[in-house]
């Protein structure tokens, strides 16, 4: 038991083990999503191991692609968010994790724009845009954790001295939380670049023009960033992991639930909302924590 | 006596004399010559002074003069007005004058307050900041003169009618060198007044090169702006002189002099902030930006030099040079840390609705120079650091990217960002350098990111700054990202085209972008080893990256190049023509023979209604009708005017 402890304690190990074990977290949080959708719908939805099948498939298609450069794309996607999860589980500058897991964005977009593609391009576009949305928010959650900590290392929240979960002191953003991941996750109201289902108005949008292989490299960085956004929801209730996971589980229950019953609105709406109520909650936050 | 006492005039009158050759000089093979061995002299020069100043005890080095120098200063100072006088009287425009005389009785107004003039004094001072101003100057200017010999040759040969003669450019240009070498170096006020009024002067010269109406106009404008900012920095001069008796940045700085106030005003602080506002001038900050987005009227090597690497950081220097000194007026420095944020904020969004290349990259750079203000500002040592890395990284990756866009400018005649695309294929090599300028002000771990990184840590000490740094953070991956789309948008091609480029262009591009790499590569390195250590210096904190220290680059480059092996053999060498497909489209791809056999489709056109052939195109997403340019840009301006007057009724009221 010890031995295993200290084998454990080694960075390079945990490392390992977390870029090993994440996107398996992150297939069954898909599957859960996808189950919970077909219950509303009234299917009885795939099997729990139905995302694995499919990019197992995937990767046993017959290579395609529009040239060299978008495959590269592809592949620093994937590089970045793994290397954002591995940077989120040691625990280290939160900031940085959030730049990192922004390029990996940025990649995903500069790999839509590379190809002649109507549709990709205009998902690309769309895609920014949502960015754009989203990174304020992040940056103020994050500078909020700092005026909470006295730290930006994600360690020091979990070796704080302040035993209150960050769910109570913290409640408005996350609220603004769960808008900014419901658009990461492309999830209706906001599921603007691209969507799960290929026949919304721009086809598959920014991922279009991936396909076999590539686009399997891309679905599994998908699960990490699922499961990446799944370990930040958590963070809201850090001093009891149940709880945590309760938590986190009700925020994916949510966007599911409000995946099936919004429409998609247009990328102007979803900026001017993000800027304005999403971001006004997160910084009456910040102020709130700021005169405490 | 030392090497640098004597190498140090040698480097600011090396491109000033050089100037002067090359404005008598007729023959363009000689001049180029000349401009050549003046760039790797001036580069040499720089790196030269900077490593011996490092020589001397506590880092700091400084020459002192006889007392009659400050004289020399002052009639140099008189002279340079005297000539903007004169231009101000030459194209009839009644404010350059008035400003032009204000100035006149300033400096002159100088004589009658009684100093100490018979003790001798710091002519030159070379500390950190102004050690990485030399290195920035002398390494971007270099490779900036290099590339322009091949730029001014091709642009000579399509110059609109009523141009400057080459000689004209280059006499300015070169000297524009010196001026700003000196500008960095100078401790004495008066010289760094002729040094500040020059580059004014020299800008207005280049700016106004290619002759005509709209380019004419801009560059009075220019002058207009830049002499208000003149007569900001005589009155702060004055007042300082008032108070102390001395006119050297150590009398500005010192404390020890009683406070002589004039009713309840603190006359040291208000010189300050006169020459606080003057630099804002200078760094074209909201509300004085329209100076430089009308400088892209000029020739690119101009936009390079004067625009983004150099001259306008002149303005950032003198405001990071003067608030670590003022710490204790928390009041004063925080609000010049909101005209910075202000203009941050204002740059990126309108960059965001700019198709004209050069002016997206004119609002980046007034965009990044107010964040430096705002680094200032802050006045704590970790935003001071990044003030000072995003001043180095920016110049480099800046000039690097106005000298593409010029380059591109000149093959397909326009700067619209709409029409570069499919630039991979046209120009491979160019687009490879300016992909990489573009990716460094981005990527991480490049500089500029882990600059602006710092800089929204040291942030924490007002969350109501921290609005403005989060939106404009937000809003300058957007445009960067939609240009970059843009110029990689292309279909497949089997082999790239070779370029065909001007020798001189290639080296001055590589230079540029192996600085830029290298910087990039190492910038946790440099951080840690010199930016922080030198903020550490000034502000005499130490531990100050303790946290940011924990940085993982080994993670983040180990990762990235393990990854970037496996991707090479089995996606880019294993690549196969087989794999290769036609993108999705609204109907069926044309086929190749309908490519050969008419120039007019396109490979990636389909097959409509009928058999027609519809050609897609889709632009980049600029805000329009919803962000007015105009609109936003009043708006900007009439904040920042506000933020300007509640500096100065700040610093009036503090003295009591």
């Amino acid at each position: 038991m010890e031995s295993i402890k200290n084998i454990l304690s080694n960075p390079w190990v945990y490392a390992l083990l977390v870029v090993v074990i994440t996107p398996f977290i992150g297939a069954l949080l898909t599957s859960i999503d996808r189950k919970l959708s077909a219950r509303m719908q009234g299917r009885i939805g795939p099997s729990w191991f139905q995302p694995l099948y499919d990019v197992a498939k995937l990767f046993s298609k017959k290579p395609m692609a529009l040239h060299r450069p978008q495959l590269i794309y592809a592949t620093l996607h994937l590089v970045f968010m793994v290397v954002a999860v591995v940077l989120l589980a040691q625990g280290r500058d939160l900031l940085m994790v959030l730049f990192v897991q922004a390029f990996s964005m940025i990649c995903l977009v500069l790999g839509g724009m590379s190809v002649r593609s109507p549709y990709s391009w205009i998902g690309s576009q769309r895609k920014i845009m949502q960015m754009l949305g989203v990174e304020p928010v992040f940056l103020v959650m994050i500078l909020a954790l700092y005026l909470r900590n006295e730290s930006f290392l994600g360690s020091a929240l979990i070796n704080s001295a302040n035993t209150t979960p960050l769910l109570l002191s913290m409640p408005l953003m996350f609220l603004a939380f769960l808008c900014a991941i419901a658009i990461e996750m492309e999830k209706s109201p906001f599921d603007l670049s691209s969507s799960h289902h290929a026949h919304q108005e721009i086809v598959k949008g920014v991922t279009l023009e991936y396909s076999g292989p590539f686009l399997g490299i891309i679905e599994i960085a998908h699960f990490y960033e699922t499961a990446f956004f799944f370990g930040l929801m958590m963070a809201f209730w850090h001093t009891n992991i149940l709880i945590g996971l309760v938590v986190a589980m009700a925020g994916l229950i949510f966007m599911t639930v409000l995946d099936n019953s919004f429409a998609r609105l247009t990328p102007n709406w979803m900026l001017r909302f993000m800027w304005t109520v999403p971001l006004s909650m997160a910084l009456a936050n910040l102020i709130w924590l700021w005169v405490k | 006596m030392e090497w640098i006492n004597w190498l140090l005039p040698v480097l600011i009158a090396l491109p000033l004399v050089g100037g002067i050759m090359a404005g008598i000089i007729s023959s363009d093979r000689v001049r180029y010559t000349l401009v050549t061995v003046l760039a790797v002299l001036i580069a040499a020069g720089g790196i030269g002074v900077v490593y011996l100043s490092t020589q001397a005890g506590n880092g700091v080095w400084s020459m002192s003069v006889a007392p009659w120098m400050a004289h020399v200063g002052a009639v140099l100072e008189l002279a340079i007005i005297a000539v903007i006088l004169i231009v101000a009287l030459k194209i009839k425009n009644a404010w350059i004058a008035l400003f032009a005389i204000l100035q006149l009785l300033g400096v002159a107004g100088g004589f009658f307050i009684h100093g100490d003039h018979s003790s001798s004094f710091e002519l030159f001072k070379i500390d950190n900041l102004a050690r990485i101003m030399l290195l920035v100057s002398c390494c971007v200017g270099a490779a900036i003169l290099i590339f322009s010999i091949g730029y001014m040759d091709n642009h000579q040969k399509h110059a609109p009618e009523g141009a400057g003669s080459l000689q004209r450019f280059y006499f300015v240009f070169l000297s524009f060198l010196g001026l700003m070498i000196g500008l960095v170096v100078s401790n004495q006020l008066s010289f760094f007044s002729f040094f500040w009024e020059g580059t004014t002067l020299c800008s207005y010269a280049l700016i106004g090169q290619d002759g005509g109406e709209a380019r004419s106009k801009n560059a009075v404008r220019a002058l207009l702006i830049n002499s208000f900012g003149g007569v900001l920095l005589v009155l702060g001069v004055l007042a300082l002189k008032c108070q102390t008796g001395g006119e050297t940045f150590n009398e500005l700085f010192s404390k020890s002099v009683s406070n002589v106030l004039l009713g309840k005003v603190d006359l040291r602080l208000m010189a300050a902030v006169l020459l606080a506002i003057a630099a804002f001038t200078k760094s074209a900050l909201f509300p004085f930006q329209s100076w430089l987005l009308g400088a892209m009227v000029a020739p690119t090597p101009v936009s390079a030099m004067l625009h983004a690497a150099t001259m306008v950081k002149a303005g950032v220097y003198l405001v990071m040079r003067l608030t670590p000194n003022f710490q204790s007026d928390v009041r004063v420095t925080m609000v010049i840390a909101f005209a910075g944020a202000i203009t941050f904020l204002g740059g990126a969004l309108l960059a965001c609705t700019q198709s004209n290349g050069k002016r997206v990259l004119a609002y980046s750079t007034i965009s990044n120079l107010g964040l430096v203000v705002a680094c200032a500002g802050i006045n704590s040592p970790l935003a001071y650091a990044a003030g000072l890395a995003i001043i180095s990284f920016h110049a480099i990756s800046k000039g690097l990217l106005f000298l593409c866009v010029g380059r591109i400018e000149q093959k397909i005649g326009s700067r619209d960002i709409e029409d570069m695309d499919g630039l991979m294929f046209k120009m491979p090599f160019t687009s490879i350098m300016i992909l990489i300028g573009m990716m460094s002000m981005l990527l991480p771990p490049f500089g500029m990111l882990l600059s602006k990184w710092l800089a929204i840590e040291a942030t924490m000490r007002s969350p109501f700054l921290l609005v403005f740094m989060v939106l404009g953070s937000a809003l300058t991956v957007y445009f960067w990202c939609k240009w970059i789309g843009r110029i990689q948008h292309t279909g497949y091609h089997p082999v790239l085209p070779k370029e065909e480029l001007p020798s001189t262009m290639k080296i001055a591009l590589s230079l540029l972008a192996l600085m830029v790499l290298a910087t990039g590569v190492t910038t946790m390195l440099i951080l840690n080893k010199v930016f922080v250590p030198m903020a550490e210096n000034v502000y005499s904190s130490k531990g100050l990256l303790a946290e940011a220290a924990t940085f993982p680059a080994l993670i983040i480059f180990g990762s990235v190049a393990i990854a970037g092996i496996i991707h090479y053999f089995i996606c880019w060498h294993g690549f196969k023509r087989e794999w290769v497909r036609k993108p999705f489209l609204c109907g069926e791809n044309v086929s190749s023979e309908e490519v050969e056999a008419d120039s007019e489709v396109r490979s990636y056109d389909f097959h409509s209604v009928g058999g027609k052939i519809e050609h897609s195109h889709v632009t980049n997403y600029y805000f329009h009708g919803i962000i007015n340019e105009k609109l936003v840009t009043g708006c900007l301006n009439w904040s920042a005017w506000l933020i300007i007057l509640v500096l100065i009724g700040n610093t009036v009221m503090s003295g009591k």
